[in-house]
């Protein structure tokens, strides 16, 4: 083990492998600082000009900007009161209100600091964890791991699909139905592919990930004109950003690891954990009055959060294949189309691709506070002035070449134009685009483990509750999808 | 972002609801061409999606009890989505081509598809500079954008094909 520690280690230092972390991070903290955009267009769009890489090298870049572009977020939303995400929402509250007083340069280096020391520990965390996530994997058989996609999905589906449990069960049910198309994972049959030879290999999931977020995103910030932002005057010293933070270690701790735990759980990114922190922090706070009004301490514990959801993150990606969000979704993509099965494989055969990646973000959390310190800190309104009419053209060829050279198949540039139309009425009607995406990147995993489940078990449902790891994830799947109707009536039943 | 209360169950989302609904019935009725396990799962899945799609259609003439499940957010907590949504300026913007009041977003649909369609026929190489150039008529780019963008961007596409080494980016149906 020590010794793939060490070659994974001495493999992420390599000067190409650094300059992909770089161009990732890069990627990432620009297209998350414009708001509307972020990691998932980034990575959607960039995922098949990675073809020509190694598996490390685009895995490397994806995550890259991923981090990246939890980063990013903070800065619109210190400098603008626009978050880039909703990952940085919380941190609007008092980031904003440090730049109205004339900090946002302190403000900006509080964020890069919280963020790299929130993201590097906890990703450190998962570096400890490896070894012990191995054993997890393997109490998991085909039942469990069919049971935890669907636990995965209906969350998703559940959370995401803003008014009900039947929209998001519909979304994720479809992601799966489509991916349906093409060959049979079990057998040589052809389901469903209109007798034409386009169709034959199925629907791409690069292609409708590349639909569903870049061209769907394009539609939607369409009716945005012009420069999103105003001037903003850069004041405050980068100095007493960096100070504010170390005089808060616990906090920052702490916070790092709420958003690590949060991010472990399908479903529930960024954007939760910034509002579970920041919660935390004012209520642990020995003197709470000014939150809100710019204290340090509420863009310290949103910052150190989302940027710890990345390491959360990866564990249910790495150890079973079930992607959380619609990032970690396009990373399993990355996976898949290079030809890495997450799983048990990952803790044995592909030890050193699993070392490398935690490494690659552990360099990364360096650079972000490098890269924040330096340069954002001192030019990071320039990136809010990007003119989103010159960013659609951009976006839109990049997706169509991207869709075009993964199989040369035209059918994939029909994919992409049809799923972005579908993300866009999709999201205008509150249906869970990511849902969706997450049924289609699950849909083999979700027929292959129920036919090898039905098959070892001679057709007999009761498999799935032949263990007690299996009987758990069925009443996890029953409490999260009834909870949420039956305990309000059970609450106002109670005295 | 529309509000879909019983009385504003707009008739686009009657139409994606219909367009799900129709290709889950296709998927439905061909599943039964083939054997065990291979028809059974597409076929569960559809049946789902129908349901869903058919409570949705429905929604107005349901039970109330059931009418609660199918309309009512779940009591849970709010998601990157949730935000990524309202975070948005969505204001709907109209663009002045030559007097025409047209929406922004019907502008970038159309050159998207047209793009796609000249793409097709001559290759997406030869068709990124004259999707290009019309975009930023339309959109009433300055006079150096619209000659600068055709040129980025084509050597954007140029770059890709080099990566990737996809020579068939520069051939459509009627030049390959």
């Amino acid at each position: 083990m020590v010794e793939s520690v060490f070659s994974s280690f001495t493999a992420v230092l390599s000067l190409h492998i650094i300059i992909f972390i770089l161009i990732g991070l890069s990627i990432g903290i620009i297209l998350g600082a414009i708001p509307g955009l972020g990691a998932v267009l980034g990575m959607a769009i960039v995922l098949p000009l990675t073809i020509p890489l190694s598996g490390l090298e685009a895995n490397i870049l994806l995550v890259a900007i991923y981090s990246g572009a939890l980063y990013g977020a903070s800065i619109s939303a210190i400098l603008l009161n626009v978050p880039g995400t909703a990952a940085a929402a919380a941190t609007t509250f008092d980031g904003y209100a440090l730049t109205k007083q004339g900090k946002a340069k302190t403000a900006l280096a509080i964020s890069a600091v919280a963020s790299a020391i929130g993201g590097g520990l906890t990703i450190l965390m998962l570096l400890l964890l490896v070894p012990y996530l191995s054993r997890i994997v393997l109490a998991f058989g085909a039942p469990e791991i069919f049971l935890l996609s669907i636990f995965g999905i209906l969350m998703i589906g559940l959370i995401a699909s803003k008014q009900s449990l039947v929209k998001g069960i519909l979304s994720g049910a479809l992601g799966i139905l489509v991916m349906t198309i093409g060959i049979a994972p079990q057998t040589a049959d052809v389901r469903f592919n209109l007798g034409s030879l386009l169709l034959y290999d199925g629907v791409n999931f690069v292609a409708l990930a590349i639909g569903m977020f870049a061209l769907g995103e394009m539609l939607r910030i369409a009716v945005i004109q012009g420069e999103l932002v105003e001037d903003v005057e850069l004041s405050g010293t980068v100095f007493t950003g960096v100070r504010e933070v170390i005089s808060r270690p616990f906090l920052t701790v702490k916070s790092g690891m709420i958003g690590m735990l949060v991010g472990a759980v399908p479903g529930i990114g960024g954007a939760t954990a910034n509002f579970f922190s920041y919660t935390e922090a004012l209520r642990s706070a020995k003197e709470s009055s000014n939150f809100g009004n710019g204290d340090p301490a509420g863009v310290i514990a949103s910052e150190a959060s989302n940027n710890g959801t990345v390491a959360g993150s990866l564990i249910p990606l790495l150890s079973f294949g079930i992607p959380g969000s619609a990032a970690t979704a396009i990373l399993l993509g990355g996976f898949i189309m290079h030809g890495i099965n997450p799983g048990p494989e990952m803790f044995g055969t592909n030890i050193e691709f699993t070392y490398s990646l935690i490494f690659s973000l552990i360099i990364g959390n360096v650079f972000i506070l490098i890269i924040g310190l330096v340069v954002i800190a001192n030019y990071g309104p320039l990136i809010n002035k990007l003119d989103t009419d010159l960013i659609i053209p951009v976006v839109i060829v990049l997706s169509i070449a991207g869709a075009y050279v993964l199989r040369t198949n035209w059918a994939d540039l029909l994919t992409v134009l049809i799923f972005g139309i579908l993300a866009y009425y999709m999201n205008r009607y509150g249906y869970s685009v990511i849902a969706l995406v997450i049924g289609a990147v699950l849909s083999r995993i979700i027929e292959t483990n129920l036919s090898r489940s039905l098959t070892l078990s001679e057709g007999s449902p009761l498999i799935f509750v032949g263990s007690p790891l299996s009987i758990s994830l069925v009443l996890a799947i029953v409490v999260f999808t009834f909870g949420p109707y039956l305990y309000p009536r059970i609450r106002n039943q109670l005295p | 972002m529309s509000n879909n209360t019983d009385s504003s169950f707009d008739l686009e989302e009657r139409f994606l609801l219909a367009g799900m609904a129709a290709f889950a019935l296709y998927t439905f009725v061909y599943s039964y061409d083939y054997e065990g396990f291979v028809g059974q799962f597409p076929r569960s899945l559809s049946i789902i999606v129908l349901v869903c799609t058919g409570l949705l259609l429905a929604r107005n003439v349901l039970p109330e009890p059931l009418k609660t499940v199918v309309t009512q957010p779940p009591e849970m907590v709010s998601t990157d989505t949730d935000q990524e949504t309202d975070s948005r300026m969505a204001i709907e913007t109209k663009q002045s081509i030559h007097g025409i009041q047209i929406g922004r977003r019907e502008l970038v649909f159309g050159t998207t598809v047209f793009y796609l369609i000249v793409s097709y026929l001559f290759g997406i190489l030869w068709a990124t500079p004259v999707f290009s150039l019309l975009y930023c008529y339309l959109m009433e780019r300055s006079r150096i954008e619209t000659i600068a963008s055709p040129v980025l961007l084509t050597l954007i596409v140029y770059v890709f094909m080099m990566v990737t080494n996809t020579q068939r980016l520069a051939i459509g149906v009627l030049t390959g």
